[in-house]
């Protein structure tokens, strides 16, 4: 039971885990870009960030489970039933979370720092680093929130993974197999466990959070 | 290190709204010019276009031999530089900390050793009464030493010129007295040429050697304060005197 457990541990933070990396990869400059320019369509763009953030988990998971699938344009990767597949998955779910905050994030900013910056004057690269650093607490929130939502989530990976033993199980979709075979009390110790993980990765991130606190007197 | 400034029937308009209507003003070097105004009246977008931040619809704007409104941005970028800006609310960066904020400018545009970086910090922190506060963050300030921490970032780069907006708003009259004193000090010593955007109508006739009121898109007058208080335009008179009642209308910041 332990090595399975592990097993499931160690999977459910990869996938999850891998998955934020690359959301934040994309969903933090992608948000910054967003937040900081005026452009023609950019409502649009942020309402479909923000209808993004509401994306039903079980219906990423039957698009993604589609376009893998041996009949579907990206069937020849082979990829259905594979952590790579839950990956891609949950990275759809985190990507809008984590650019509809960050882009919030920085719009919440002084506008006079973005001209300080440039009477200073900073490159458009220079105030980039700079804008995001300031936003830090923000963007911080924003990974956690991403985080939160796919390592807490069980329909995509149930329908791109399979929940295969050893292979592709994690701790939401074992508490769901649990629960299924009356197995209670492991289900509830699956379920202190995954929130024992989300309050570890939750103190991680807000160390890296550690702006002083304005003070109001 | 000093620069004449000399603004030609400058204009400006965002969208509808035209906030500048044909502003003419002269800025002889090492002089302090403020520029009054009611709120609204374009003070702040006058200054900002003045510091290369904001560009003018229509008008000159000539910073030494150099016609600002006539520059690409890499090239106003580089203008930039020869002027420092201090901001309302002084606009620190609140992740850096004091020392980081005042050597912004320096650290990115030359390549100096972190040993001169250090020695120009500490000279411009003691030049505004703030020695010893490199390492603190902008959280720790109070709201006058922010604004002086705002003043020893923008000397840093030895600009030319500095531009104050409103620079002694929301201070009690001490702090702001202070800051009055740090500005005309600040020109004795380097010979900066000044130009401030204020409604302090009591600091402002105290300290500048000479006062603009900019009134419904341009500058209605433009002389020494005493020239100013002794002025008999009405606009003038009751905005020196802040009286509700004659020629400025509630209506009238609003064109």
């Amino acid at each position: 039971m332990t090595r399975a457990l592990l097993d499931i541990v160690q999977l459910s933070l990869f996938v999850s885990g891998f998955a934020l990396l690359i959301s934040a990869a994309i969903g933090v400059p992608v948000g910054a870009w967003v937040g900081l320019h005026a452009f023609r369509g950019r409502r649009s763009v942020l309402a479909l960030l923000y209808t993004g953030m509401g994306l039903p988990p079980v219906v990423v998971g039957l698009v993604v489970y589609l376009l893998l699938s041996r009949e579907g344009p990206l069937g020849g990767w082979g990829w259905l039933f594979t952590p790579q597949a839950m990956v891609l998955a949950q990275t759809v779910i985190a990507f809008p979370v984590v650019a509809a905050l960050t882009a919030s994030a920085v719009q919440a900013g002084d506008p006079d720092l973005r001209l300080q910056l440039r009477s200073l004057g900073a490159t458009p690269a220079q105030e980039l680093c700079l804008l995001l650093r300031e936003a830090r607490p923000g963007i911080i929130a924003a990974l956690a929130a991403g985080f939160g939502s796919i390592i807490s989530e069980v329909g995509a990976v149930m329908l791109v993974g399979g929940n295969v033993a050893g292979q592709t199980r994690v701790l939401t979709t074992a508490i769901v197999l649990e629960t299924r075979r009356g197995n209670f009390s492991v289900a509830l110790g699956l379920g202190a466990v995954l929130l024992g993980i989300t309050l570890i990765v939750s103190a991680l991130l807000l160390r890296l959070q550690d702006q002083p606190v304005r003070s109001v007197s | 290190m000093s620069v004449r400034v000399e603004v030609r029937d400058l204009g400006l308009a965002v969208g509808d709204r035209v906030i500048l209507k044909g502003v003419e003003l002269v800025v002889q070097p090492g002089e302090i010019v403020a520029v009054l105004g009611l709120s609204g009246s374009g003070k702040t977008s006058l200054l900002r276009c003045l510091a290369g931040l904001l560009r003018p619809t229509s008008g000159q704007i000539r910073i030494g031999e150099v016609d600002l409104a006539a520059l690409s941005e890499a090239a106003l970028n580089d203008q930039r530089r020869r002027m420092g800006m201090v901001f309302q609310y002084a606009a620190l960066f609140d992740s850096l900390s004091v020392y980081e904020n005042v050597i912004f400018g320096l650290r990115y545009h030359q390549r100096l050793p972190e040993a001169e970086l250090r020695a120009t910090a500490a000279a411009r922190l003691a030049a505004v009464g703030l020695a010893g506060t490199e390492a603190l963050l902008p959280a720790q300030l109070s709201g006058g030493m922010r604004k002086r921490v705002g003043l020893a970032r923008a000397l840093a780069t030895q600009p030319q010129i500095v531009f104050y907006d409103e620079p002694t708003s929301g201070l009690d009259p001490v702090g702001a007295g202070l800051i009055d004193e740090l500005i005309v000090r600040v020109r004795d010593e380097t010979g900066v040429t000044s130009v401030i955007v204020s409604h302090d109508v009591a600091s402002v006739l105290r300290h500048a050697d000479r006062v603009a009121f900019l009134y419904d898109g341009y500058i209605r007058l433009c002389d020494t304060p005493a020239r100013v208080r002794g002025s008999s335009d009405p606009v003038v008179q009751q905005f020196l005197e802040g009286r509700p009642d004659g020629p400025i209308t509630s209506l009238s910041t609003i064109s």
